[in-house]
């Protein structure tokens, strides 16, 4: 079982013209939303490794974000740490906190695990809303707009767009190498069944804390992506439980079982986002509704997400049934 | 490998459609409008949906019938003023919408934003991108404080209104009750979004400074269905006078329970949003009676405003009964009077009709007090003074519910009437 | 102070209870984690706001009318979407009551607007003294009151009826009941609707003490999910018990503490027990393992 990370050239080449949209595309507009679109595919390939691996249905994501940006946006704002240390110091506390949610969640199954995730994030959410003295509370945290790449701030659009895709790619890369390698096989199994797994001797306990873990560590390290191109944060626009809904909802609807799922997910449903928002202000709520619709109808039709949909019917679900040996080692992208 | 290969296309191309649908729908647009052409296109970013949709359609509309008031009168030099529509309801897409506003449909000016939090990120892409940004009623301080040299804020700040609120309890409160300043027993709740806190943070401050007793702060969650347990504590605390910074449900709630349980401080003063709206009072019938409102002046004594100034009162006032039917509040007068400024003051006399032509006119601005329709001036801080960019003549007075209608009481040079049920209770 | 605290939670919790039963039914029959329940309890309120607000009729008589048709629009809720989550993934089960939640809510917001619609009635600011100076408002006493009787019927009616049996062999063994003869997709179809008509019920006893709006459902529904876990899945007397402790948890932290940091208190009691007693007071051990 070796890592087949190479094999895959047309899903590089996919990449490459994002790539190079990231860098040649002008006008701030668009660049905006290929920025958005690609910190949130990282997000939710994020997510992906702990609910769409681990079978771990978090919608408690928001709370990883927030934490992650908090901390490095503090470090910068009063000590002048540059959020790129402030960003690893970040993702650690965040994995922390995973690790505490895992190791205190640990039995909880399906919905329950969820509503303890709901539970932690919003406690996250409240604590940052009352600690005023260290968060400013509601009224937010502004980041001054000094350029400089310590700093972590740009003026050229491009160059966030740049730095996203490379954010989106080495979550997507991570992603796949946790897919194609044992631990991938392990939380197949575990995810399957797993009291069969775990009497074979694969560790259920250490598995899922650690998807939770990785999951949590870049999730934070895409919060601070997040706040350093928005440059500003309050406890509203990044702890809400709709961002958690929504970082999942990418996942979900993209793909679950792939890695380039959550990034198909991303590429569909954020444009779509930032333009309905932008182009039907006259009846509000119309977007909101739309997404509850897609959601819906995805989870109920087709639940491996829309990655998976196939003109070839069922030699997809076949495969990941684990049917047929040899062709799911070649399942990477 | 076919399948993948047939995915990764058909995502590919929906991304590529989806996004030069965009950038095709701005191109088109951008070149034939803007500043030549017959019409001056101005964006106008508010929260249209989500928590705060309410009040942010209310600035909305104000902001429309201004600028349809200004177009009947003949436009800007023969050019219709139109408004392009941003929906804002949270920080995030606020600055999407920013960029959007300034990048796609390339308006020199944008004007915005009721809450705080909308505005800070807002405000950031306008001076990022050096358009100018009018703020008609964001109050928290901040927004004025960070040195930034495109935004033009033409209300008052939460700072003003929690001085007005501590000045008023100290020069007309505190002797009707016959309470020594030192004596006066206050507490503070306020809802725990940017506007409460800063509004709390602004009266505390002054109350400290006129030397009250401040018993307690209690923030709270404006969507909360129940304040019985902070009614409870101030049964206790027993003061003299309750300031309050709320919603419009939270407002009323409170009310509603302190009336259930008996609970009767002396006199309540509200800072805007909830305490100030026609509804607050239309749902609390007697019961919102002589509570105190600190807010933007709204019909203030009319022999403090000019003539001019009385006549945009009276036509605005025509057009908003006959489109609304209600009342237009303190709110809806902050954004009448950035509306105006921007489009009848402004734009008017702006050398070029770019930002930085907007943005001169706007600092060269000299209305004094009476020559804004609800009273107040408008002469903007420069670029390189301290607040650099607001209305040094924006002012919060206090408003009172009497009898179910809204009536500025103080200071004395815009009340229309004088302040009653000093204390509350009966 | 103590005991009015304690006596303003017991009947705010009341309400709760009534909303917990409802989900804790559904999810003891069905297994599954309705997370659209605080909307269907908006739902309901709208409904009652409507009628009488053009019909006049007060909340407490249009318990009548919204009780049951909140069970018809839960029955044929069912019927076009639930019993499919029956058995599926849990990704399925989870996201598709958030994805209808999402729906439910923007939907309010597309038709009603923001605006908070209040109920003005003149009981909303009474009070009685019951002596020592101990107020007990008089819509919350009416509906603890009418909560208790609800609730005492639906624990009699679990009992000792059929279909009540039913539900309770399906709740215990989904499998011994069908080969004992139980129509498992009626009594889906039945509990799935009394859920639903329950929160409807509530829903009319809220009125005249809060107002309705779009996103009221959030404040419910993660609040419900708590009282229903810490009094046990499908358990009734567990719904009640859990629902009076969290309301004397709410009104005494938000005294004591700060009515900020009272959501954090029952969330976090709420993680303390998914983790020390998931079965709650009265849910059978292992149920929370679905």
């Amino acid at each position: 079982m070796k890592n087949k990370l190479l094999d895959i050239p047309k899903t590089y080449y996919f990449f490459g013209i994002l790539f190079l949209l990231a860098v040649f595309v002008q006008g701030d507009f668009i660049l905006d939303i290929i920025t958005m679109t690609f910190i949130w595919a990282a997000l939710a390939s994020a997510w992906n490794i702990s609910g769409g691996y681990a079978g771990q249905f978090s919608l408690g994501h928001a709370g990883f974000l927030g934490v992650g940006a908090y901390t490095s946006t503090l470090l910068y704002i009063n000590f002048e740490v540059s959020p790129w240390f402030g960003m690893i110091l970040g993702g650690i506390i965040a994995a922390l906190f995973a690790l505490l949610i895992g190791v205190l969640c640990f039995r909880l199954k399906g919905p329950f695990y969820t509503l303890a995730t709901i539970a932690f994030a919003e406690l996250v959410f409240i604590s940052s809303t009352q600690l005023r003295d260290i968060t400013n509370g509601s009224m937010g945290l502004q980041i001054p707009f000094e350029t400089g790449f310590i700093n972590f701030v740009f003026e050229d659009a491009n160059t966030y767009a740049i730095l996203s895709f490379i954010l989106m790619f080495v979550v997507f890369l991570i992603s796949s190498y946790i897919k194609n390698s044992k631990i991938g096989y392990y939380l197949i199994a575990m995810r399957e069944d797993p009291d069969a797994a775990s009497s074979l001797g694969i560790n259920i306990k250490f598995l899922k804390l650690f998807a939770t873990s990785l999951s949590a560590f870049l999730t934070a390290i895409c919060g601070t992506f997040l706040v350093q191109y928005i440059l500003f944060i309050e406890p509203a626009n990044f702890l809400m439980l709709s961002i958690s809904i929504k970082i999942a909802m990418i996942a979900i609807v993209g793909g679950m079982n792939l890695p380039i799922g959550p990034v198909l997910g991303a590429i569909l449903l954020t444009p779509l986002e930032l333009l309905l928002r932008g182009y039907t202000s006259e009846i509000a709520g119309l977007h909101l509704f739309i997404f509850g619709l897609i959601l819906l109808l995805v989870v109920l039709v087709q639940p491996k997400g829309l990655a998976e949909i196939s003109w070839f019917k069922n030699k997809k679900v076949l495969r990941w049934n684990g049917v047929k040996q040899n062709e799911t080692k070649r399942d990477i992208a | 490998m076919k399948n993948r290969k047939k995915v990764g296309f058909v995502a590919l191309l929906i991304s590529l459609v989806l996004l030069f649908a965009g950038c095709s729908s701005d191109s088109s647009g951008g070149d034939s409008k803007g500043k030549s052409g017959d019409t001056i296109r101005i964006g106008v970013l508010f929260p249209l949906t989500g928590p705060l949709a309410l009040l942010g359609n209310d600035s909305y509309d104000a902001v429309q019938v201004v600028a349809d008031m200004v177009n009947d009168e003949g436009g800007i030099n023969g050019k219709k003023i139109e408004l392009v529509k941003a929906d804002a309801p949270d920080a995030t897409a606020a600055a999407n919408e920013a960029k959007r506003l300034i990048v796609n449909e390339k308006v020199p000016a944008i004007l915005g934003s009721y809450s705080s939090g909308i505005s800070m990120a807002a405000t950031q892409v306008a001076e990022r991108s050096n358009v100018v940004y009018v703020e008609a009623n964001a109050v928290s301080d901040e927004i004025t404080e960070r040195g930034f040299k495109n935004i033009i804020r033409v209300t008052e700040t939460a700072s003003m209104m929690g001085v007005s609120a501590a000045e008023f309890a100290n020069d007309v409160i505190s002797p009707k009750l016959g309470i020594d300043a030192k004596e006066l027993k206050v507490v503070v709740m306020h809802e725990e979004s940017s506007f409460g806190t800063s509004a709390a943070k602004a009266i505390e401050k002054h109350a400290d400074e006129f030397g009250f007793n401040v018993l307690s702060i209690d923030s709270y969650n404006s969507t909360t269905n129940d304040l019985s347990s902070t009614i409870h504590k101030y049964k206790e605390l027993d003061p003299d006078i309750v300031f309050a910074a709320s919603y419009i449900n939270d407002a009323i709630l409170f009310v509603q329970q302190s009336k259930q349980l008996d609970f009767k401080p002396k006199a309540i003063v509200g800072t805007a949003a909830g305490y100030a709206l026609a509804d607050f009072a239309e749902k609390l019938g007697d019961d919102a009676d002589g509570i105190f409102v600190a807010e933007a002046p709204s019909l203030p004594n009319p022999e403090l405003l000019s003539e001019e100034a009385k006549a945009i009162q009276d036509e605005f006032l025509e057009r908003w009964h006959e489109i609304k039917g209600t009342e237009p509040t303190g709110l809806t007068w902050r954004a009448v009077n950035a509306a105006w400024v921007l489009f009848h003051e402004a734009l008017q006399n702006a050398e070029s009709l770019d930002s930085k032509g907007i943005k001169e006119a706007l600092l060269n601005i000299d209305i004094p007090e009476g020559g804004l329709p609800n009273g107040i001036g408008a002469k903007f801080n420069g670029p390189d003074e301290d607040h650099a960019g607001q209305n040094n003549r924006a002012k919060a007075i206090i408003m009172q519910w009497q009898d179910g209608d809204f009536k500025l009481v103080w200071p004395d040079e815009f009340a229309n009437t004088e302040p009653i049920k000093i204390p509350l209770s009966n | 102070m103590i005991t009015q605290l304690i006596l303003g939670g017991i009947l705010l919790g009341g309400v709760y209870a009534l909303m917990a039963i409802g989900l804790t039914l559904i999810f003891g029959v069905m297994r599954i984690v309705n997370f659209a329940h605080g909307e269907f309890v908006m739902c309901g309120m709208y409904i009652a706001f409507f009628l009488y607000s053009t019909l006049q009729i007060g909340p407490y008589y249009a318990i009548l009318i919204v009780t049951p048709l909140m069970f018809a629009i839960g029955w044929l809720l069912n019927e076009i979407l639930i019993k499919r989550l029956i058995g599926a993934e849990h990704v399925t089960q989870i996201f598709v009551t958030v994805g209808l939640s999402m729906m439910l809510t923007s939907g309010a917001l597309m038709i009603f607007s923001g605006n908070f619609l209040r109920v003005q009635t003149p009981m909303t600011t009474k009070a009685l003294d019951i002596g020592g100076g101990i107020l007990v408002g008089l819509p919350q006493l009416i509906a603890f009151v009418i909560s208790m009787i609800v609730s005492a019927f639906m624990f009699v009616f679990l009992k000792r009826t059929m279909i009540g049996k039913a539900i309770r062999a399906t709740t215990q063994n989904r499998m011994s009941s069908t080969l004992m003869g139980v129509d498992i997709k009626k009594v889906y179809a039945f509990t799935f609707a009394i859920g639903t008509a329950l929160t409807g019920l509530s829903a009319a006893l809220l009125m005249p003490m809060y107002p309705v709006f779009p996103t009221i459902g959030v404040n419910f529904v993660l609040m419900t999910f708590v009282v229903v876990v810490m009094g046990g899945l499908g358990s009734i007397p567990g719904a009640l018990l859990g629902g009076l402790i969290i309301g004397v948890i709410e009104t005494i932290s938000a005294y004591y503490i700060d009515p900020g940091w009272k959501q954090a208190v029952y969330f976090s009691v709420f993680i303390l027990l998914l983790v020390f007693r998931p079965q709650g007071f009265f849910g059978q051990i292992g149920a929370e393992e679905l």
